[in-house]
């Protein structure tokens, strides 16, 4: 584009030079010298330079300079609000993640507490269950050996008489006559407590 | 062959000279590509920036660009006290732009040819450095003709050589700018005589000779584009290195 605009810019200079040259009344006959060393024209120029300058001057001072600053300083504004913005909605973003986490570690601990409350209720109920259940157990044992223990003394005791009848039989079959139960029992009593203190020693 | 240097001559455009106190202030030929670089600059300007678009078209972003460019250079070449100059270097960066590219058009005039234009403009800067200069620091200011550090056996010497260079400045200023414009110009009509020579002299097999330095002109109107374009930032970028003097004075 800018190769193209730049050679039809040159062929057309060079057509221009062309017919100029064509045309040229005083081609050869122009005066000698430079025309820029012709003080003729000195004043005019600097007049008129001196008004362009001016005008221009005022107009860029009053008008262009202080739109483009002014644009250019929206655009910074904004720019510079947007990053604020952008900046400030980052921060909530994070905060609002913040209380996400917080809350959701505190429910967390809510629930594995409530887990462990149950469990641990679930335990003592179990355990206050099985306290019971043994110290039932351990009453009924102990009533069924205090019973056996009465029905041991029971059939202890029938021994007892039972020998003593025994022995009293056996005395007055061997030698005639009437044996005294009540003795015999006392002494089969006292031979079965030194056997038992014996075998209790033992 | 055509005159490389009738497009430098300067006529009346009106019928009657205008005499201001006996002095010719016609409005010339060189006046009228003044006021249309004055008619260009500002239409272009106030469209582009018509809009004040938060996201810009291709126009404002090329007003902006221009707006930060000038910014840029006062920015890096004065400081930020420059800004007070802003408008000033802006308007002469544009009226000597303007002049050097409307002057690539044919038949148009180059008013930054001239050196009386470029003089007027270097001046113009000079005498904006020394009073505001003076202005300002007073007295002081002449201290920028004693640069800091100097051996005292050497001021006897170096105080002429600063003054002749601080008042050489609108010279060089002005001379670098006319003889560019002037130079790239007249060589352009010349290769462009060239080929219509050829032409004249030498009929259809000139055709075919006259296009070699058609072709070379072709390579030099882009040169001289940039030219156009690097002179005007040279002459600005030189402006406010001058302009630091009255903001700054080293010691």
């Amino acid at each position: 584009m800018k190769r193209i605009a730049i050679l039809s810019l040159a062929s057309y200079v060079a057509m221009t030079s062309l017919v100029m040259a064509a045309s040229d009344p005083h081609g050869e006959d122009a005066k000698g010298g430079l025309p820029q060393f012709e003080p003729d024209w000195f004043a005019s120029q600097i007049f008129w330079l001196a008004i362009a300058f001016a005008v221009l001057y005022i107009f860029f001072t009053n008008k262009t300079l202080p739109d483009i600053s002014a644009v250019i300083d929206n655009r910074k504004n904004h720019i510079q609000s947007d990053l604020e913005t952008a900046e400030k909605l980052a921060a909530e973003a994070d905060q609002v993640q913040q209380i996400y986490h917080t809350s959701l570690a505190k429910a967390q601990d809510k629930a594995s507490n409530e887990l462990k409350k149950v469990e641990n209720d679930m335990s003592k109920a179990a355990e206050e269950a099985a306290e019971e259940y043994r110290a039932r157990s351990e009453k009924e044992l102990k009533k069924a050996e205090a019973k056996i223990l009465q029905a041991q003394d029971l059939a202890m005791d029938d021994m007892n008489s039972i020998a003593a009848e025994v022995a009293s039989a056996a005395v007055s079959k061997i030698i005639g006559g009437k044996a005294d139960v009540k003795k015999a029992k006392s002494i089969v009593e006292s031979l079965n407590q030194k056997t038992t203190s014996k075998a209790k020693a033992a | 062959m055509a005159n490389p240097i009738h497009q430098f001559e300067i006529y009346s455009l009106t019928e009657n000279p205008f005499m201001v106190g006996g002095l010719n202030l016609s409005f010339t030929n060189s006046s009228l590509w003044m006021a249309i670089a004055v008619v260009l600059s500002t239409v272009f300007l106030t469209l582009a920036t018509r809009r004040k678009a938060l996201v810009p078209g291709r126009a404002q972003v090329f007003a902006e660009s221009l707006y930060e460019f000038v910014a840029g250079m006062i920015r890096e070449n004065i400081g930020s006290k420059g800004r007070q100059y802003f408008p000033l270097i802006f308007t002469l960066f544009i009226v000597v732009l303007l002049g050097n590219m409307l002057g690539m058009l044919p038949y148009s005039f180059t008013y930054t040819s001239h050196i009386i234009v470029t003089a007027a403009l270097a001046f113009m800067i000079f005498f904006v450095v020394v009073l505001i200069g003076i202005g300002k620091h007073g007295f002081h200011f002449f201290s920028l003709f004693l640069p800091p550090g100097v051996p005292m056996w050497l001021t006897p010497l170096i105080i002429p050589i600063e003054i002749m260079s601080f008042m050489i400045r609108p010279v060089t200023l002005s001379v670098r700018l006319f003889a560019n414009m002037i130079a790239g110009h007249i060589m352009l009509k010349v290769f462009a005589g060239f080929s219509v020579g050829m032409v004249a002299a030498l009929g259809t097999t000139g055709l075919l000779a006259g296009a070699f330095p058609l072709l070379f002109n072709t390579i030099l109107i882009g040169f001289e584009l940039l030219i156009a374009f690097l002179q005007a930032y040279v002459f600005a970028i030189l402006s406010c290195i001058y302009l630091k003097d009255t903001v700054e004075i080293g010691h």
